[in-house]
């Protein structure tokens, strides 16, 4: 939605979140969606594919075209599953803790383009079994080397418990899934800066999450605010929305500005809570290390 | 991430068999 433009100097001072319910920029701790050219490729390289289909609909060959269309689909779907897993594999590199994404989706991309390949080549350039097979092998291959393969293990449990680093994985998922509401009820509301404030309360959360992802023996004590919490101001916020598009209530306006202020204050608090404890953390392995060196004589300036 | 030659190699590879099939199914029988 469009915003008024002016700042602190202009006449008409907008009446934005003062200075001091400010937070930092929206855009932290998200990443730009990366575009990639080759997948745009992928998907215009099999259009003549349709083309040749309406040649063998004018030569009656029904056979010939349905496999031809068959082959398009199936480098189309394999084009749309490399997408998928290239955001997925984003997603996965994004996070400090994340289990490997559940469909091996540009895995099954080769697979499809190898296929589709040979489809092609086999029903519609009508090439022997065997020359269309290595085709799509090749095709397969090149796909591989090109585009790579899905992120099969898990990621950051080394050092920590599995089955905590899986819970965690499990409760960011979920905590994530519900900003993502949140973040589209606002949007309903249909007024600018509310919908600010309700993004920068979501990177507060994001900035929690990493914070729990970095250290897995916080969960227990961000549990609270990873459900509860989000959950209602997920709620809260579809309610808000329903009522303010409808009669902009000023005071349930100031209601719902008020709790969002909260909640955010005390994201941040509780993150900063656990960086504390991971500052303490630091500090004794830090003593530890220096300890031993000073006893084995090895320590600078003794 | 970016793209290194190998990897833009092997995605021309995989785009000419791509559009070469895809002609050689118009183009019929050789």
């Amino acid at each position: 939605m469009a915003q008024r433009y002016g700042g602190d100097h202009s006449p008409k001072k907008p009446t934005g979140p003062s200075d001091a319910t400010k937070t930092a920029n929206k855009f932290r701790g998200r990443t730009a969606h990366q575009s990639d050219i080759r997948v745009k490729l992928l998907f215009l390289a099999p259009v003549p594919l349709l083309f040749a289909a309406i040649g063998e609909l004018r030569a009656g060959d029904a056979f010939g075209m349905a496999a031809e269309l068959t082959a398009f689909i199936t480098l189309i779907f394999a084009a749309y599953l490399l997408r998928d897993g290239i955001k997925a594999q984003a997603a996965f590199e994004a996070r400090a803790i994340a289990r490997a994404p559940k469909i091996p989706r540009k895995l099954f991309a080769a697979e499809l383009t190898g296929v589709g390949v040979m489809l092609a080549s086999f029903f519609g350039w009508h090439l022997d079994l065997i020359p269309s097979f290595i085709f799509g092998i090749i095709a397969s291959a090149a796909h591989i080397v090109s585009f790579g393969l899905d992120p099969m293990r898990k990621k950051g449990m080394g050092g920590v418990n599995e089955f905590d680093a899986e819970r965690v994985a499990k409760a960011v998922d979920k905590a994530e899934a519900l900003l993502r509401e949140t973040l589209t009820a606002a949007k309903r509301i249909g007024n600018r800066q509310l919908e600010g404030r309700v993004e920068s309360l979501a990177s507060a959360a994001r900035d929690m999450f990493r914070a729990v992802e970095e250290d897995p023996r916080d969960l227990t004590s961000s549990r609270k605010f990873l459900s509860v919490y989000l959950r209602g101001a997920r709620d809260a916020t579809i309610k808000f929305a329903d009522l303010y598009s409808k009669t902009r209530d000023a005071d349930a306006q100031r209601d719902y500005e008020a709790l969002l202020a909260d909640l955010e204050t005390s994201f941040a608090n509780q993150r900063e809570t656990m960086l504390l404890e991971n500052r303490s953390d630091l500090d004794v392995e830090i003593e530890v290390l220096r300890d031993r060196l000073k006893q084995e004589g090895l320590r600078a300036g003794d | 991430m970016r793209t290194t030659p190998l990897q833009w190699t092997a995605f021309f590879v995989l785009l000419v068999i791509i559009v070469f099939s895809a002609f050689g199914a118009i183009a019929g029988p050789v």
